[in-house]
């Protein structure tokens, strides 16, 4: 079986991973912050050092500020959520994944708010004169940019558009959610308001786990209120972090792998990760470029994108391809829209969308060998 | 027991990750430290607080300043409490 579906969650994990989980379900198990005992204690710094884990891996000396949620989803809703107001304008891209765009046509529907979409394509190649004009004329609170597309693999220019953004003292928000550990993110130089990642991807650990950077002086409201094991005496919500953003018992467990996972990527090396992954995409896109009438949907400068990309074949849906491509081959793709409509109209890929091919760290080159012959076979340049 | 050696001061933090960061940066300056459920004529909270010497205090204060702690830290003394004796205490100060 050959698995290119670690742009929707990565496997294999590393081993260390599935180790760390079942350490914490056989010598922890006990809930952070809830209690006084050792095992409490052990849970709350299991959290401490995954919390770290992520703020050294973003580059960023203060922990307090990372939060953590069960996904990319759920870190972008609060700061939709928790930022905008009645009325407010909000810029966004034409690559964003439904995680952003549905919360926004909510928000459009609740509190009345005005979008506009900065036009982008398959290279992430926006118009930087237009959005310095857009951000200078258009009163924007918050601007919301998906850092890497789930469906081509195209990396926005962040070190030029979060300046912009901070020049005109528009909140930004981006989501991280393919870029986080598959590309160097310095959080501190960057400096984004909130910056969302999930855990299942690219970090390398379970589902159920995810978070955000939050800037110190951002004043995103929480979207869940509960018990905190802080403060108890109070019916209040705590105001100070990560606290005030994570009632209720979070998911250690999971959390334990995510550490596991960030501390692979440290062990391994984020270069050599990368470098392995723009191979397998490289020798992907060589392969793939010789099948007639097969289009590639992705940039292909190793800086500007993170391992993925979407192909289509004249003459044949997505789905047919997929499914043969599993059925016949092992070869386990995503097909469709990707969740991330928008985006497939702004490739021209509306609306039968694409084969996304997400190779990992343990893919090999042999098997985007098998995957290009699978491909040209069914694209019937072979029998 | 010799007084100076005594648990006498309780470190509220209010939040879990704040009383780790204490028990890391506390530990590494080689303080003695033991991490213990926060008393409760002190607080109501759930979780945990860090005791310490009060003969430590000046270098306590001065750990505690390196690092961005996200909640107020309150300092709690008792006259007679050992490690595991806690009749009541007095706010010395907040940090």
């Amino acid at each position: 079986m050959i698995y290119l579906d670690n742009a929707a969650t990565s496997h294999p994990k590393p081993e260390g991973v599935k180790a760390a989980i079942s350490d914490y379900l056989d010598n922890v198990g006990a809930s952070p912050g809830r209690s006084g005992h050792q095992l409490a204690a052990a849970a709350g710094r299991l959290l401490f050092q995954t919390r770290r884990a992520v703020a050294r891996l973003f580059r960023l000396d203060d922990s307090g500020n990372i939060i953590f949620t069960q996904n990319a989803t759920a870190s972008l809703n609060l700061a939709l959520f928790g930022l905008l107001r009645p009325g407010d304008r909000v810029l966004t891209g034409s690559l964003e994944h439904n995680s952003v765009m549905r919360p926004l046509r909510q928000l459009q529907k609740s509190h009345k708010i005005t979008i506009d979409i900065l036009p982008g394509n398959a290279g992430s190649h926006y118009d930087l004169n237009l959005l310095e004009r857009w951000c200078a004329t258009k009163n924007y609170r918050l601007a919301v940019i998906n850092h890497a597309s789930n469906v081509t693999g195209s990396l926005a220019p962040l070190a030029q558009m979060l300046p912009l953004f901070r020049k005109h003292g528009i909140i930004s928000v981006v989501d991280g959610a393919q870029s986080a550990g598959a590309c160097a993110i310095d959080l501190q130089a960057l400096d984004p308001d909130i910056f969302c990642f999930t855990g299942h991807k690219s970090l390398y650990g379970p589902s159920g786990t995810g978070g955000f950077y939050i800037r110190p002086d951002c004043p995103a409201t929480p979207l869940i209120f509960g018990g905190t094991g802080s403060r108890s005496e109070n019916e209040e919500q705590p105001d100070f972090r990560p606290d005030c953003y994570e009632s209720g018992t979070p998911n250690t467990m999971g959390l334990a792998g995510l550490k596991a996972g960030i501390e692979f990527i440290e062990k391994t090396g984020l270069a050599q990760i990368q470098r392995h992954e723009q191979k397998l995409i490289a020798r992907l896109e060589s392969g793939l470029r010789q099948i007639a009438n097969l289009s590639l949907h992705g940039p292909f400068a190793e800086e500007q994108r993170v391992p993925l990309f979407s192909f289509s074949i004249k003459g044949l849906s997505p789905s047919e391809i997929g499914f043969r491509l599993d059925r016949e081959f092992s070869i386990l793709t995503r097909v469709g829209l990707h969740c991330a409509p928008r985006a497939h109209q702004s490739i021209g890929t509306w609306p039968q969308g694409a084969v996304r091919l997400a190779p990992g760290y343990f893919n090999c080159l042999e098997e985007m060998d098998a995957v290009i012959n699978a491909v040209a076979e069914i694209a019937g340049e072979k029998t | 027991m010799n007084p100076a050696s005594k648990m006498d001061l309780r470190l509220i933090f209010h939040s879990i990750h704040n009383v780790m960061l204490a028990e890391e940066l506390l530990l590494q300056d080689g303080l003695a430290i033991d991490m213990q459920p926060v008393p409760r004529v002190i607080s109501s909270d759930c979780g945990m607080c860090l005791a310490a010497r009060s003969v430590d205090l000046p270098r306590i204060k001065v750990c505690l300043a390196k690092a961005p702690f996200t909640s107020p830290i309150e300092i709690y003394q008792s006259p007679t409490a050992d490690d595991h004796q806690i009749p009541r205490f007095e706010r010395l100060s907040t940090l």
